[in-house]
This record gives C-alpha cells, structure tokens and sequence, in this order.
C-alpha cells in the first residue's frame, strides 16, 4: 500500500531551525556480497549472508525483519560498529569520497563516523550530562570551542523542538523527548547518513509517529541519507522510500514501499505484514489495490486523531471529495470529548491527477488524510 | 582531664586525620586509575588486553585477601624503603594506603563496570577515541558510585588507621592504647570513641550528599 502526504511535523524556532538545515547531499551506502558470522563457544553464528544493495543519497531506506534477522548487525556495518567478515561496506559522502569501512583504520574510521549519526532503541544519552551537554559531546569529542558548541546546540535543540529543555537531566524527559536530544546529538556535525537502530520501538505509538515525522522534515530539509531498522511495518510505511526487508541474515525483498507491502512476495513479508492487514475486515482489504487502474476509484483514510479542535465536519469533507463519495468502512469514537478514529471513503469524483490537490485541501480541514489505495469503481 | 593531656588529645586527632587523608588521596589517585584499568582491559572492554588483566586481577585480589594487621607487619621493610622509618604516621601511611587501593579499585570498579554498554556503543559511534571514552563517558556516568565508593573506602581507612595505632603509628588509636587501655583512663577512651563516631559521621554524611548531588540518574 502506498502512502502521500501527512501532516509534516512543524517544530517551534523555524528561523534558527533553517540555519540549521544547511541543505547538502546525503551519503551513498553500498552492500557488497556482504557477511558477518560471530565466534561464538557454541561454534559459529552466521548473521548475515551475501547482502547486496544500494542506498542512495537523501533516500529514507528501511530494513525490516523480525528479532534476530540480522537487522542491527547490518547497520552497524555501515559506521564500524561490526566488521563485515565477508565483501565490504562502501559508504560515499557528499563530496563523494569513497570509503571502505572494513579497512580504515582507527583514526579514519573517528574521521569516517562523525560524518554518520546514528540513534538508538533506548536513545544512549548520558545521564550524568544536561540535554545541552549530551547535545553537544560530538561537537566537544571533535575539540569545538565552548562557543562553537553553544551556537550549535542552540540550533539543533530548535530545530528538534526542545530548546526549553536545555538544562534538563535525561531522567526527566519522556520517552519521545529523549529519542529528540538522541536524534538533536545525531544530527551535531551535519552527518551526511543518519543511522536508527530501532529509533522508536521504545515508544508509545502516537510518540512514534511524532518522531518519524521529524525524522522525515529533517531528511527533506537536510537531504541526508537515513537508514532505518525496526520490526515494525507502520514506521516503515510511514516514512520509508524504500524497504528491503531480512529474514535469517539474507535480504528477501527489496523494493520501493507500496511494492514490497503492496504486493508482497515473500512469506517473511506478509509474515511481518500480517498484524497491520488484520486492521481492514477480509472483504474490504481484498478489494483495495495499491495503484490505480483503468477504473479505479481512490480510497481516502481520513483520521480523526482528537488533536482537532471541534466535531468532525462532514460537510467540508464531502465538498472536498466530490459527488458520490461512499463511506467503506470506518469508525469514530468520542473519547473525552474528542472526536477519533478512521473513515475509509471512496470517492469516484476525485480524478487520479486531482489526488494529490484534494489530498492536501483535506489536510487543511483538518483531519488527518491520506489514500490508502484503490478499489474498483464499477462495485 | 589535665591541658597536657587535652594538647595529646588533639594531635591525636590531628594525626588521624593526616593519616587518613594523605593515605586517602594516595588511594584515590592510584586506585581510580587502576580500576579504569581493570575496567578498560577486561573482557569488552576498550583496551581488552586479557593476560594484563589476569595478572592485575590477581594481584588485587591477593592484597584484598591479606589481613590488615598482616600487611601491616609484612611491608615494614617496604615502609623503610619509602619513607626511611617504621614509626609515626608517615610509616603507617604506605600500608594504609596499600591495604585501601585494591579494596577502593574494587569498588569503583563495579561501578565503571556498570555503566551501559550501549553508552560506550553511542560515543564510539561519534568516533570517540578510546581515551575520550574513558575521559567522556566512563568517569563521569560512574562518579556518583565511585564517590560512595571512596566515601566507604574513607571510613575503613579510619579504622584501619586506629589499628596501625596500636603498632606505635600515632593518632587516636595510639592515644586509646596508651592512655585508655595501659593507663586506664576511661575518659579518654570514650572521647576516643566519641571523636571516631563523629568522623565517621561527618565523612559518610559528606560523601553521601556529593553522591547524591552527582547521581543524575
Ligand atoms: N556479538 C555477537 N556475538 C554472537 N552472536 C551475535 C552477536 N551479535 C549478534 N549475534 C547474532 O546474530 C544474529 C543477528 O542479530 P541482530 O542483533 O543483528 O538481530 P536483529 O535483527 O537486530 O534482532 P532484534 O530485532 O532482536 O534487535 C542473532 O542470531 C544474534 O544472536
Ligand atoms: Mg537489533
């Protein structure tokens, strides 16, 4: 299934947020035949087996698999963490020096990792430094003066939207809040490659969202390169270009989003597709296709998250949506006095070359909206 | 209690708490240093370096193990060597302070030990250097257990320094001896008794707070 725009995520400080976003190139990482086995007393451990792709510069590339697939030994690949013990790792920066990350040595690879952020599942913040300070360790690891660091860390901690948090200890900010000073001490010295190890398999699912949409402003802003690893399909679909998805060290498939999750191939694909399927009764999922066709109808999912102010407006939607939209399926709690929940609506009036514009007039409404894909318009 | 005896009473106090301090600080700087060894060249560590780590192992555990009042004893030819005499509290110092290093690196050991591994991970993934780690990481995130930990260490040199008192080092164990025990002078056993409770006090108050204050967990 293919997914367009979602609210972008709009953190506070935009003009010291811009300075930040210097715009530059992303990094090129390149799998050659790559393997990894550990020594291990029980004998030998094969991580991972002839692994071979490519991610391009400023692209959202995920890697998905269930515990243990391999996925973590992977992307530690890329900045050293794990030498490959088969082929190689290939990372190019933006100005397009090529490195071969099992060979450097200990000075290359420091000079290699502090152009590769990377953020973790349980974030790794110090939690005997301020935001500020664990903002700023890159920065002062690289010998930056105090006011070097001061000026940086002001713009990244607006750019992630905790400036007010500045002196505050780890231990006192939510789950969220620290995956944004992780990400914030990621992003220091404007890395060409942003690795996320299970970046949000700690949060709670609203938390999740709000973090992969500021991962998804940062890419587009600073048009670096991210590489995301997780088991969980929604943070793919959500932000990810493309996915290649692992399965006992080997990659299975490989592809653009919608094609992989769309048109899944492979077991281990609808393996880790299958709690998310299960959200749309048999009959209606079934019907849905991931593109149009000749006859196709686009499918919106409009979402009503209870951050809206008001009841949900029926009559702007169907404006926006045109003659003869049919409500599939759907349902809406109030909950405290907030409206939420998810309608399915297709709407025959809305041309396939008019999407993208109804789409983003509906975002003005402003319910959460996106198509989910297609169903046939003659049913 | 005559002015004589007041003036004995006082240098008494004054000489313990030399010794304990100087023999204190010397832990401290060899003690700390030796636990980020035996941290850094264990296994998984940033200078894994096995064999170093064997023979170190042993050899802490081996001063651990010998009794205080053993050692005391067994390194007075060492004392001589060092500080060129066996009596006063500069000859109690270096036995003293070698019975505290291995128990003190010990203890902050277990709490360099303790500190995420997922913490090293992050700076090394910043291209940290394997000092920085040591310098950016390690220390600061284990200070507040190693500052419980010397506060520990600092309390069992003040009883280990009034046993070194009872082989002629001076100080407030001495002074027990001498006048409490020999001379039967009741009083100022109590007030021996009484000044060591009340550095005991002040040294696990103070050390308790600053760990305290550090642990920002
Ligand atoms: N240091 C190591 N020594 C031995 N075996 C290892 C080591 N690291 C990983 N492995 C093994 O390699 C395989 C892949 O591990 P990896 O951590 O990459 O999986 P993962 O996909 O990240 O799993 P999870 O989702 O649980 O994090 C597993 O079988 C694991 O036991
Ligand atoms: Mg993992």
């Amino acid at each position: 299934m293919t997914i367009y725009a979602v609210r972008p995520h709009t953190p506070d400080g935009d003009a010291a947020a811009a300075r930040a976003a210097r715009p530059r190139h992303g990094g090129r990482v390149t799998f050659e035949n790559v393997g990894k086995a550990f020594d291990t007393p029980g004998g030998q451990v094969s991580a991972l087996r002839g692994i071979g792709f490519t991610v391009e510069p400023g692209e959202i590339f995920g890697v998905i698999g269930r515990s243990g697939a391999g996925k973590s030994t992977l992307i530690r690949t890329v900045n050293g963490l794990e030498k490959p013990t088969a082929g190689r790792v290939l990372v190019e920066n933006a100005a397009g020096e090529r490195a071969d990350v099992g060979s450097l040595s200990i000075g290359e690879l420091a000079r290699l990792r502090r152009d590769i952020g990377m953020i973790f599942q349980h974030f790794n913040l110090l939690s005997s430094k301020t935001v500020e300070r664990n903002v700023g360790l890159p920065l002062r690891l690289a010998g930056a003066s105090r006011a070097e660091e001061a000026g940086r860390v002001a713009e990244l901690l607006a750019l992630v939207g905790l400036s007010d948090k500045r002196g505050r200890y780890p231990r006192e900010l939510s789950g969220g809040q620290k995956q944004r000073v992780g990400i914030a001490r990621a992003l220091a010295r404007h890395p060409a490659i942003l690795l996320c190890d299970e970046a949000t398999s700690a949060l709670d699912p609203e938390t999740t969202l709000s973090i992969l949409d500021l991962l998804k402003d940062i890419n587009r802003r600073l048009g670096l390169t991210v590489i995301l690893i997780t088991h969980e399909m929604e943070a793919i679909r959500h932000i990810c270009d493309r996915v290649a998805v692992i399965e006992k060290g080997e990659i299975v498939e490989i592809g653009p989003v919608w094609q992989v999750f769309g048109d899944p191939r492979e077991e281990a694909t609808r393996a880790l597709l299958k709690p998310h399927a299960d959200e749309l009764p048999d009959d209606l999922s079934g019907r849905i296709v991931p593109l149009p066709g000749e006859r196709t109808v686009p499918v919106f999912a409009v979402t009503y998250t209870g951050a809206e102010a008001g009841e949900p407006d029926l009559g702007g939607l169907f404006g926006v949506l045109g003659e003869g939209a049919r409500l599939l399926h759907g349902s809406l709690d109030r909950i405290q006095g907030h409206a939420q929940g998810r309608l399915l609506i297709a709407a025959p009036a809305v041309a396939p070359q008019q999407a993208a514009q109804a789409l983003a007039r509906l975002n003005t409404l402003p319910p959460r909206a996106e198509i989910i894909g297609y169903v046939d318009g003659a049913l | 209690m005559s002015t004589a005896l007041f003036n004995l009473f006082l240098n008494a106090v004054w000489e313990t708490l030399l010794m304990v301090g100087v023999s204190g600080l010397v832990t401290l700087l060899v003690g700390g240093p030796l636990a980020v060894v035996l941290v850094t060249t264990g296994p998984g560590g940033v200078f894994e370096a096995p064999r170093l780590n064997q023979v170190l192992g042993a050899v802490v555990n081996g001063f651990r193990s010998t009794p205080f009042i053993i050692l005391l004893v067994a390194l007075i030819p060492f004392t001589r060597l060092i500080v060129g005499t066996t009596i006063g509290i500069w000859a109690a110092i270096v036995p003293l302070s070698i019975a505290a290093i291995p128990f003190f690196a010990r203890i902050a050991e277990v709490s360099l030990r303790e500190v995420d591994r997922g913490l090293v991970e992050a700076a090394q993934a910043m291209g940290a250097s394997r000092l920085q780690i040591i310098t950016s990481v390690l220390v600061p995130e284990a200070l507040p257990g190693v500052v419980a930990g010397f506060t520990i260490t600092l309390v069992s040199l003040i009883s280990s320094s009034a046993m070194a008192g009872a082989v002629g080092a001076g100080g407030l164990g001495d002074l027990a001896i001498r006048y409490g025990y020999q001379r039967f002078e009741t009083t100022v056993m109590l007030l021996v008794i009484a000044v060591l409770i009340a550095i005991v006090m002040i040294v696990q108050g103070t050390g308790d707070w600053f760990a305290h204050r550090l642990n920002k967990r």
